[in-house]
């Protein structure tokens, strides 16, 4: 291979790599173009009132449910559902119990506590989430709601 | 076995019965007055019996017992509406006082076996039970020796390797104090045997060493202890000691007037052998000043 071919090579190669590089930040910059703004709420209407709740705690859920009403939030940075939900809740002081990317609680209400099938999940702009709360990173305009459930629903639904 | 005040002082059946009644009661109930109440009891009655050493025992187990549970609790449990300060998940008020009075319970436990060991001597163990379960007994008492027994044997053996010129360290010298010690205590416990059998034990028509007859003072004690025990018992299983921590403590005009009955009851029965002692130390004392 003569000299010139080898700087030929060289340049080419250099060309890809920066075009590679440029393409896939793009790419990213795209998903998460901050700061844009997302919804959370946190509903939990199938508890309210619960035969297998104790007293104390069916005296701590709103009557309509709602723990947290669909709340705009700027996010500036990249955040996992996880996060939003942690973040918020600690600002409105609203009780929480977070292990190793599963939501035991929120607002003292337990998994587990109607029926052995009941716990939070979560949605995403009306679908239930197929990932871990920890590991969805949210985007804008989404529609994020923290539903506490009796059975483990559908996916899909 | 007259010597001492109160418990001491009576037949060890209702020294045993208080401490069988108080220790269980104790353990089975998790609520912060009772523990509370059991802890002081034990303390007092502690500082009663061993003075200085009983401060000791409590600042290097008790108090430890109390702070690590406090700490394991508010850090692993975040329910409760009381939120304190966020270390991740939020720590509550109520998990801190569920810790406390967690602590508090092992605690007065702790306590009240280390009265007991200073109230009812092996002796007198013996001669409580060493007629109805002569076995058990002696196998209890021993085993209760076991560990500071050896120890001492472990350290003459050393001694004696020391003497003879094959003292220190290392795994191998280690291993023949090991043996020694080993060969010693079966050796020790054949003779044990063979020395008890000798005696007599557990034979009907044989008295032990610290026999005592029941006097009317003891009876009425005991069926005092035993109608206190009896009612605390009861009033435990019908749930008038019972509390809920999560997620919010009981306001306090919760309370019954029972349920106060059943309180004062279990706390008089807690503080019952300070009140005893300290009573007939001030009747010795004041019939001294007489003389």
């Amino acid at each position: 291979m003569s000299k010139t071919a080898a700087k030929k090579f060289i340049a080419l190669c250099a060309v890809t790599a920066a075009l590679t590089a440029a393409v896939f930040f793009a790419a990213c910059e795209s998903e998460y173009e901050h700061p844009f703004s997302v919804t959370l709420s946190v509903t939990c209407t199938a508890a309210v009132g619960h035969a297998d709740l104790p007293e104390t705690v069916r005296a701590l859920l709103p009557a309509d449910g709602v723990i947290l009403s669909d709340e705009s939030i700027e996010i500036t940075k990249k955040t996992s559902v996880l996060t939003l939900l942690r973040e918020n809740l600690q600002q409105q002081r609203i009780q929480f119990d977070i292990s190793g990317g599963y939501v035991r609680a929120i607002n003292n209400l337990y998994e587990k506590q109607c029926g052995p099938f009941s716990g939070w999940v979560y949605y995403i702009n009306g679908s239930l989430a197929s990932s871990g709360a920890s590991s969805y990173a949210v985007r804008a305009d989404d529609v994020i709601e923290w539903r506490y459930v009796l059975s483990a629903p559908e996916f899909g639904a | 076995m007259n010597s001492g005040f109160g418990l001491q002082r009576y037949h060890a059946a209702a020294a045993f019965m208080f401490f069988a009644a108080v220790i269980i009661l104790t353990a089975v109930t998790v609520h912060p007055a009772y523990a509370a109440v059991s802890l002081i009891g034990a303390f007092f009655y502690c500082i009663i019996l061993k003075k200085g050493a009983a401060v000791k025992f409590f600042l290097l187990f008790a108090l430890p017992v109390i702070i690590l549970f406090t700490l394991v609790n508010a850090l692993s449990v975040s329910s409760g509406v009381t939120i304190l300060f966020y270390l991740y998940n939020p720590v509550t008020l109520e998990s801190i006082i569920n810790g406390l009075t967690l602590g508090g319970v092992i605690a007065a436990v702790l306590l009240w076996f280390y009265a007991y060991g200073a109230v009812i001597s092996p002796h007198r163990f013996l001669g409580l039970f060493g007629r109805v379960l002569p076995k058990t007994a002696l196998v209890l008492t021993m085993s209760a020796g076991l560990f500071p027994r050896y120890k001492r044997r472990l350290k003459e053996v050393k001694r004696a390797q020391i003497l003879i010129g094959k003292g220190g360290g290392g795994i191998k010298k280690g291993y023949r104090n090991l043996a020694a010690l080993l060969s010693w205590s079966l050796c020790d416990g054949l003779e044990t045997a063979a020395s008890m059998r000798a005696r007599g034990y557990g034979l009907k028509t044989r008295k032990p060493l610290t026999f005592k007859k029941m006097r009317a003072s003891d009876i009425a004690v005991l069926s005092i202890l035993t109608a206190f025990a009896a009612f605390l018992t009861a009033a435990f299983i019908a749930g008038a000691a019972s509390f809920t921590f999560y997620p919010s403590l009981p306001p306090s005009a919760d309370y019954s007037l029972f349920a106060a009955a059943v309180f004062a009851a279990f706390a008089l029965f807690c503080l019952l052998p300070v009140i005893l002692h300290t009573e007939e130390v001030l009747r010795w004392r004041t019939s001294l000043l007489k003389i």
